[in-house]
């Protein structure tokens, strides 16, 4: 056994832990005797990592429908975005909105690097938005304080990752579809946390269908 | 005859644990003991989810303990071999025998 590095267990690996596979109380402590009697702050993670991963499909079958949704959200996103490019085989889908974009090429950097990311984040805002505007009218939570606290999440969501993208395009191009799916996932994630912010669970979109 | 599914390598490995441990099968000694006799690093996710199955399946059962401050708290959940799982360890080792009869590379130790 390695040298401990603290007395307490890498705080973040706890809380997702928690938060991730709550069903599981025995597991965490004893991750948390584990790591008492010498294991490592890699090793912790490692543990929650797996642990996480093997409760992922019960978290899929339990919230099936918001799944199932928001990934149709976030290929609809996707959709949109390629169809708004006109190539040699169609013009583009949303000419107008494509125009706007394309202000950005006569901009020099790094203001076109700040254009871009303002306008692929508005972009994907606009159809997270609309998903978690219907999430809430369904379960009959449509207030403007629940819009409001999803708001801030969903757009730091998308910033992050529209910043972190482009970093590894060369990588994600290497990827062919499965790199499509990559950049695909920054609205789900988005869409995820800012339902989960509006109404305190990320489950309750099924609860609301389901009463 | 009764059909047995049969047990993996994994469950096979998690069951013997078990009853080298006796009383005292919990998450932290089973993970130890798997990890001393294979030689691997044991996930302590993929044992109890192991573990569960097996519960449902009737081959282990398990009981809370009390607890305690060294595990922050939370109990320790301790697991045991049915007479069911028992049933399974013999037929798996005789599956295994059989399967071991009568190979030639695998006869007189030579690798």
């Amino acid at each position: 056994m390695t040298k401990p590095e603290s007395v307490e267990p890498p705080k973040l690996a706890k809380w997702l832990l928690e938060r991730l596979s709550p069903q599981n109380e025995p597991l965490a402590g004893d991750l948390i005797e584990a790591f008492g009697r010498g294991r490592s702050s890699g090793w912790y993670w490692r543990q929650v990592f797996v642990a996480i991963l093997i409760a992922l499909p019960e978290h899929v079958r339990k919230h099936l429908t918001l799944f199932l949704y928001t990934a149709t959200c976030s290929a609809v996103t996707s959709i949109a975005w390629y169809f708004m490019f006109p190539n040699a085989a169609h013009g583009s889908a949303f000419p107008r909105i494509f125009a706007v974009y394309a202000r950005g090429y006569g901009i020099d950097w790094p203001w076109s690097f700040v254009y871009q990311i303002a306008f692929v984040t508005a972009f994907e805002a606009a159809t997270v938005w609309a998903a978690v505007i219907t999430c809430l009218a369904i379960s009959h939570q449509l207030r403007l304080r629940n819009l409001l606290q999803a708001f801030p999440v969903v757009v730091v969501v998308l910033v992050i990752s529209n910043v972190a993208l482009p970093l590894f395009s060369g990588l994600l191009s290497n990827l062919q579809w499965f790199g499509w799916v990559i950049v695909s996932t920054p609205p789900a994630i988005a869409f995820i946390l800012g339902n989960w912010k509006a109404k305190g669970s990320p489950g309750s979109l099924i609860k609301a269908k389901s009463v | 005859m009764e059909s047995m599914s049969h047990l993996s390598d994994f469950e096979l490995i998690v069951l013997l644990v078990l009853l080298r441990l006796g009383d005292g099968a919990y998450g932290v000694p089973i993970a130890q003991e798997m990890q001393e006799q294979t030689k691997r690093e044991a996930k302590l996710g993929s044992i109890y989810a192991s573990l569960e199955r097996m519960e449902k399946k009737g081959l282990v059962v398990s009981e809370l303990g009390e607890p305690t401050k060294e595990r922050g708290g939370r109990a320790k959940r301790y697991f045991h071999v049915t007479k069911q799982g028992m049933r399974q360890i013999r037929e798996t080792q005789r599956t295994l025998a059989r399967l071991w009869k009568g190979v030639p590379e695998l006869e007189g130790g030579r690798s």
